[in-house]
């Protein structure tokens, strides 16, 4: 079968999004299709541009290319997803979330903008009229797919897979730190987990990897690490490599992830394969759908004193912390998520 | 079971507070006092004034930058001063964030109109509700006037009882706010305007602009 992946390129930036579709297009390939990923430029500023590419990613005709039926689309992101095609299968990893679960916080930068309100109806109005006319809709995490039917009343299925290089996770013993990957930005929730560090009786130590989006916001973070007198318990990674990442997991103790409302969230499935257990947060969205708490993790109130007891928790229950872990490695595979489960149902009845 | 009460729509209102102390304007402060008890209402008003409140309505100075307040709420309504003038201090804020226009009276004299005004002809025109989600009227001949400009969506409410027209107002506000977006009239009047000036094969123009339509009559129809 002769399958496009619609998805969208911020240029220059690469995450779980481009991973995602990157893993999809080998799991298509090695289950013999001739896949290709169309990627649309996308900007989120100024507001009003994104009307426009709405229209654009609708004037694409991907129904044939140099003659030859195109059999299947498989749209991932906003806007490509619209993308016209008869046979058109949405597997979504979210929707614009500045005009949805962001709208009415400080996330959405749409929030701050005379026109923000108009460009979320109008996205909101787009998403109506167009996601219907896909033959199936399939949601990246069970998350997203409440979120399509709050805020759009459109069904979706969800559909996990798995994070990239899922079997080369490893563990090892637990060592004295608790590790947090994830690109460092305000959604992730940085200065959280530095406040609850203050707050520790433990003495805990944090290592962060990831690069930072949002350099004012890392610069914040690193001045409260001074501020606060934790310049000897944290350590700033930055970005790291694929082994280092997987090193980092085996040897740490638990893993955290406090994100605000993800989607689905690599880091937790990561966790789990590396046999660690998590600490999130009770509104932290997709990982939620992973962490059991008291049995492979633990979910802790988004507030510093909550997450502090949480952290010191694990900090001093080291049998138990590793007994969730291996907890969480065997629930990861009772979930039975697979690239093969993803191809099957994506592929089907084309 | 106890009777559960939808909650208030919130509503931003701009209008100039000093015009208030005309006569015409304590009709107006009825008004907003009244909408007050039916809608969480932030009266946004003049830099200068002073920050106070007005019956249950919060009263705030503009300060430029607020989008994000306007943002949160279910409309945003400009109000035109007893002669029937959109002060410019409100017109730069309704240019950039859509929201329903009410006109107070007819006006004698509107400086934007290029037709020579009379007492019939309230200061409606083009500039004023291109970016309108709506404008509310109360007269016959306004409302006549603001239809035939054909720019947006018109309701003559009645003057009376204070209550019931703070009633019909809010709803008529909320319909509005709801039902129209000048971004994506905006994005149709581009759409068309490239495709007109472009040089491209008469065909291959014709061919785009049917798609574009196409597209935007889709998109624009759904509420």
């Amino acid at each position: 079968m002769r399958i496009l992946i619609a998805t969208v390129q911020v240029p220059f930036v690469r995450g779980g999004a481009e991973m995602h579709a990157d893993g999809l297009q080998v799991a298509l390939a090695a289950a013999g299709h001739d896949v290709e990923q169309v990627r649309l430029p996308f900007k989120w500023y100024p507001p009003e541009g994104i009307l426009e590419q709405i229209l654009a990613a609708r004037m694409f005709d991907v129904t044939e290319s140099s003659g030859a039926r195109v059999d299947r689309v498989i749209g991932l992101r906003f806007p490509a997803y619209f993308l016209p095609h008869p046979n058109k299968v949405l597997w979504i990893l979210h929707q614009h979330r500045a005009a949805y679960d962001l709208w009415g916080s400080e996330l959405s930068d749409l929030m701050h903008s005379p026109r923000g309100q108009e460009v979320r109806d109008a996205i909101r109005s787009a998403d109506l009229a167009y996601l219907p006319e896909a033959r199936a809709i399939y949601a990246n995490s069970r998350n997203v797919a409440g979120r399509l039917k709050r805020f759009s009343g459109i069904d979706a299925e969800p559909l996990y897979h798995p994070p990239p290089s899922a079997d080369l996770f490893w563990s090892a013993p637990a060592e004295d730190f608790l590790y947090l990957p994830s690109r460092i930005n305000r959604i992730k929730r940085h200065l959280l987990v530095v406040d609850a560090l203050a707050l520790c009786q433990e003495p805990v130590r944090v290592l962060f990897a990831g690069s930072a989006d949002d350099i004012a916001y890392a610069r914040e973070v690193s001045a409260r690490v001074q501020l606060l007198g934790l310049t000897d318990r944290v350590e700033f990674l930055g970005a790291v490599g694929d082994d280092s990442k997987r090193d980092l997991y085996a040897r740490c103790l638990a893993v955290l992830y406090t994100p605000v409302d993800e989607d689905y969230g690599y880091v937790t499935l990561e966790a789990m394969l590396a046999r660690k257990p998590v600490i999130t947060c009770s509104d932290s969205g997709g990982a939620l759908e992973f962490v059991r708490d008291g049995e492979t993790g633990i979910v802790s109130e988004p507030t510093a004193p909550d997450l502090a007891s949480a952290m010191d928790r694990v900090w001093r229950e080291r049998v138990l912390s590793a007994q969730w872990g291996e907890a969480g490695r065997e629930a990861y595979e009772r979930h039975g998520i697979s690239w093969s489960r993803v191809v099957t149902t994506l592929t089907h009845d084309a | 079971m106890p009777e559960q009460s939808l909650p208030h729509p919130r509503l931003n209102w701009f209008c100039s507070l000093p015009e208030m102390n005309t006569g015409s304007a304590n009709a107006g402060l009825e008004n907003l006092i009244a909408l007050g008890r039916q809608a969480d209402v932030v009266v946004w008003t003049d830099p200068s004034y002073p920050a106070t409140t007005l019956g249950g309505c919060a009263v705030r100075r503009w300060n430029g930058k607020a989008w994000m307040a306007l943002n949160s709420g279910d409309a945003t309504v400009y109000q035109a001063t007893g002669d029937g003038k959109l002060p410019d201090w409100i017109w730069h804020v309704a240019r950039l964030h859509a929201g329903v226009l009410v006109i107070d009276e007819l006006s004698p004299a509107d400086t934007r109109r290029s037709a020579s005004p009379t007492a019939e002809h309230p200061p409606l025109n083009v500039l004023h509700l291109a970016r309108a989600r709506g404008v509310i009227v109360h007269t016959a001949a306004a409302f006549r006037e603001a239809s035939a400009l054909g720019r947006c969506a018109v309701i003559q409410l009645d003057r009376g009882d204070a209550d019931t027209y703070a009633q019909e107002l809010i709803a008529a506000v909320t319909t509005m706010q709801r039902n129209a977006s000048s971004v994506l009239h905006g994005l149709c009047i581009t759409t068309g305007r490239i495709l007109s000036e472009s040089n491209m094969d008469p065909s291959a123009r014709r061919y785009l602009a049917d798609r574009a339509a196409r597209e935007l009559c889709r998109w624009t129809a759904v509420r």
